[in-house]
């Protein structure tokens, strides 16, 4: 007897299926992953588990007796624990109140000391570290995610639901999580993983499921599978021209640039920071001495652990924060002062890792947030009025070039609020990836999405760069750094370790520079 | 002028201010303990009102005070889960909703009032007595001021501090906190969202009608027409300059006592300046207070935002 079965679970929303007849199970000590195409239905599905979505039909059986979890409440009675796609923590709470937020072993009066100390026990015997007093909305994307998994390990749970979970984690930070995985399943858990890597899968996982388009597929033992018929299942065909690249491998990926000496030395720079220091603030990183440059046509990738200044890098280029000091100049004209929007026209544009607050309006439909950038400007302006016709033409044509699907009926004058995360993010990309800029400051642009998307996206920053643009990339995932970049930069501290060029890179080095280690001693 | 200096002066005007001030903090605990949990209740005044009427209406007929204060209690109450029905079961507009509560408020009240009466003036009800409370009650300045009053005004200070507590301290506060700033995220853990925002309803209820009942079975004991005048809205002022926290709310309220007091005292001494701008003064501080604490914002983030269940 299975300790979880999901039988024939129908879901729709405004009439189209999310969840078409899936059957769904899970196991003590198994890992169980579910695999698909953004929009598949996986987060529906695992919602509709921890008691967020009603089914419409359909029914579950827990530890072989019928259930249905009205609301996450009984499903954490249950002993299931969900890490959501898209965060569930309170912003203005500090870490350890997020930890300790209905926690069963509280009693009326919260002992934040004797929590405090339980939340770093468990933060160091996991390998994920995390401030207990800071506050979540000055972290990270990434260390978010681990506030997010250390929550769901502090409760007594026996199913664990992780819904992409090492979407921004550092590779390290993967292995270490993985090989905590591999202890909890050990320890008799069961455990949901949803990840759109397919080298992730085969690495962790008993068994998989895959949908598509809502409807479950196929279900293999990971050991009698591989990740050509894994792609196989989710994209209903063949992969034509598409290969998924795996660490250190280097044909299949986008057209990687030439070594530096082969390159012209008189490449114009398009984005120069010179000596750019940002004082850290009560919850922000500093930025130390940063100098830097993005020529036309390459593409620099940042490498480094989450949280040593990346977030702040790239606002301080994008306009969102001022440097302390130092210089900031694009095409060769300082604009360090200027605001977002100029920065914006004279052709920066930006590609948020925290998608839902920096990038996206999330109650606003998809038409509208494909043109927040421009809705001043010719073709969408036409003096104090905007031009819905205009406006909608822009999103009829991204929708399609970057393959944005909106379930329901209601096209792109869909909320955006609705859209599956992987859709999410490639709206963002769909806006910023305009003909018009010039430099792209791309913070884990392919964040979430699944590896058509992610190979899609990856080729569009290759062709802005091959058009004589540039590109910041800015990754904690040091594939897809590897896939692309010509030269990469690695940050620690706020402070440039080093910038390698493409032939130098070394996945040890570059491993030590993100921990602190100085070249000298490399 | 030199009468403005004594000690008896500074004593008397104290202990105005604090009188002045109690309704308010009445309301505005209830406001804070409310907009915690997410929902702002702009009908505050309208809490207040039904529950001076009732009060008044449940003292006069059963010649109890206990009986007026429960009925005040309910008067409120009628009208924060009117709120509630509107904000939490329809998820509708909870500022709209707040301003039709006011006016339903006079509305009901004025009317019910006239049915009661039938024109004529009412005689005054009894009111709560006031205990010393030895020692406390003789420290200069401020003895008389905080220790010499009521017993509803001594279940205030308790409130305060157990509800400080609460927030600060207790699984149950941090839960409430959380329903306010992120729904969502209190869903997930498994906090039921709805319940919590209707239990700060209902505390809401009680606190704001209990806050009119206040004025009339402790101060005047008589009911007028759209008594409160006002003191629901400052009510709300005094949560955000108090920063969402009891204790910050009781010091603002504190501080609109004081300038209310004092224009009133200036008022009687004479202070050649036209009453109308002096009855102006606590208002005007109120704008002045805001615009000091402008860009501190405590708002708790969903505020005001109704919560779907089961909606991203
Ligand atoms: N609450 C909702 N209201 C309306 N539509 C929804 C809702 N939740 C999900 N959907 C729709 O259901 C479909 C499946 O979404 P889901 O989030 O399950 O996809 P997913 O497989 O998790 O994709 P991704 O990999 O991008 O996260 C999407 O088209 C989405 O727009
Ligand atoms: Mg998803």
């Amino acid at each position: 007897m299975p300790l979880l079965e999901m039988r024939d679970i129908c879901k729709s929303f405004s009439g189209v299926y999310a969840n078409e007849n899936v059957s769904f199970s899970a196991d003590k000590g198994e890992i169980h992953a579910l695999l698909g195409e953004n929009g598949a239905g996986k987060t529906t599905l695992m919602n509709i588990l921890f008691g967020l979505y009603q089914a419409d039909s359909g029914e579950i059986l827990w530890k072989g007796k019928p259930a249905e979890f009205a609301s996450p409440r009984e499903a954490i009675e249950a002993g299931i624990g969900m890490v959501q796609q898209h965060f569930s923590l309170v912003r203005n709470l500090t870490v350890l109140d997020n930890m300790i937020l209905n926690y069963s072993g509280n009693r009326f009066f919260l002992d934040r000391k004797k929590e405090r100390q339980k939340l770093l026990t468990l933060s160091e015997r996991y390998g994920l570290e995390v401030h207990p007093d800071a506050r979540i909305a000055d972290l990270s994307v990434g260390e978010r995610q681990r506030v997010e998994i250390l929550k769901t390990l502090y409760r007594e749970i026996e199913l664990l639901i992780l819904d992409e979970p090492t979407g921004v984690l550092t590779p390290q930070e993967t292995s270490q999580f993985f090989r905590m995985l591999k202890d909890l399943k050990n320890e008799g858990y069961a455990i949901i993983i949803i990840t759109h890597r397919m080298s992730e899968i085969l690495e962790i996982s008993d068994r998989v499921t895959v949908l598509r388009d809502g409807k479950k597929v196929a279900e293999h033992l990971t050991a009698e599978t591989n990740a050509d018929q894994l792609a196989h299942d989710m994209i209903g065909r063949d992969l034509h021209g598409l290969t998924y690249t795996e660490f250190g491998e280097k044909e299949g990926a986008p057209a990687a640039g030439e070594s530096a000496d082969k390159r012209d030395e008189n490449r114009q720079p398009v984005l120069e920071l010179k000596a750019i220091t940002r004082r850290a603030g009560k919850h922000t990183h500093a930025l130390r001495d940063i100098s830097l440059c993005v020529h036309a046509g390459e593409i620099l990738g940042v490498a480094g652990v989450e949280g040593n200044g990346q977030k702040e890098l790239a606002e301080v280029i994008t306009g969102l924060k001022q440097a302390t000091s130092g210089e900031l100049l694009l095409d060769g004209k300082e604009i360090g002062h200027a605001s977002v929007r100029e920065r914006y026209e004279s052709g920066i544009s930006y590609i948020s890792d925290d998608r839902q607050s920096d990038s996206l309006i999330p109650d606003m439909n998809i038409s509208d947030n494909l043109m927040l950038r421009d809705y001043a400007s010719p073709p969408y302006a036409d003096g104090l009025l905007i031009r819905r016709g205009a406006v909608k033409e822009n999103a009829k044509d991204k929708m399609k070039e970057f393959e944005v699907r909106a379930s329901g009926t209601q096209g792109a004058e869909t909320k955006v609020r609705l859209l599956s995360g992987g859709n999410q993010q490639k709206l963002i990309i769909a806006r910023e990836l305009s003909d018009r800029s010039r430099l792209v400051v791309a913070a884990q642009p392919t964040r979430g999405l699944d590896i058509g998307a992610t190979e899609f996206v990856r080729e569009r920053l290759v062709r802005k760069k091959e058009s004589g643009g540039a590109v910041l990339l800015i990754s904690a995932d040091l594939e897809e750094i590897f896939a692309i970049s010509d030269r990469v930069a690695v940050l620690y501290d706020g402070r440039i370790m080093d910038i390698l060029d493409r032939n130098e890179l070394d996945i040890r080095r570059i491993g030590l520079l993100m921990g602190g280690v100085t070249k000298e001693s490399v | 002028m030199s009468q403005l200096f004594t000690l008896s002066f500074f004593t008397a005007f104290l202990a105005a201010a604090v009188r002045l001030a109690v309704p308010l903090i009445y309301a505005g605990l209830g406001e804070t303990i409310a907009e915690k949990a997410g929902v702002i209740n702009i009908g505050m005044e309208g809490v207040m009102l039904d529950g001076a009427f009732f009060s008044f209406a449940g003292a006069w007929y059963s010649g109890s005070l206990a009986v007026g204060l429960l009925c005040g209690i309910a008067g409120g109450v009628l009208m924060s889960v009117l709120h509630g029905v509107i904000c939490i079961v329809l998820a509708q507009d909870q500022t709209v909703s707040g301003l039709a509560i006011n006016m339903f408020a006079l509305g009901l009240t004025s009317f019910l009032f006239k049915l009661m009466s039938q024109g004529q003036s009412y005689q005054q009800v009894e009111t709560f007595e006031t205990y010393a409370i030895p020692g406390l009650s003789k420290i200069p300045l401020i003895g008389a001021a905080f220790f010499e009053k009521d017993i509803l005004c001594y279940l205030l200070y308790i409130l305060l501090i157990l509800f400080t507590i609460f927030y600060k301290r207790t699984d149950l506060g941090l839960s409430h906190i959380a329903v306010g700033e992120a729904p969502h995220a209190a869903e997930s853990a498994g906090i039921p969202v709805h319940l919590f925002q209707w239990t700060a309803l209902l505390v809401n209820g009680v606190l704001g009608g209990i806050g009119g009942a206040y004025l009339v079975l402790v101060q005047l004991g008589v009911f007028t027409e759209n008594m409160i005048s006002g003191r629901g809205y400052i009510a709300l002022a005094a949560v955000i300059l108090g920063r969402h926290m009891p204790l910050g709310m009781f010091a603002a309220a504190l501080l609109f006592g004081l300038a209310n007091a004092l224009q009133i005292r200036l008022q009687t001494i004479g202070v050649s300046v036209s009453p109308y701008l002096l009855a102006i003064l606590p208002y005007a501080m109120t704008l002045l207070a805001m615009l000091g604490a402008a860009g501190r914002s405590s708002r708790p983030e969903s505020l005001g935002k109704p919560y779907v269940r089961g909606s991203r």
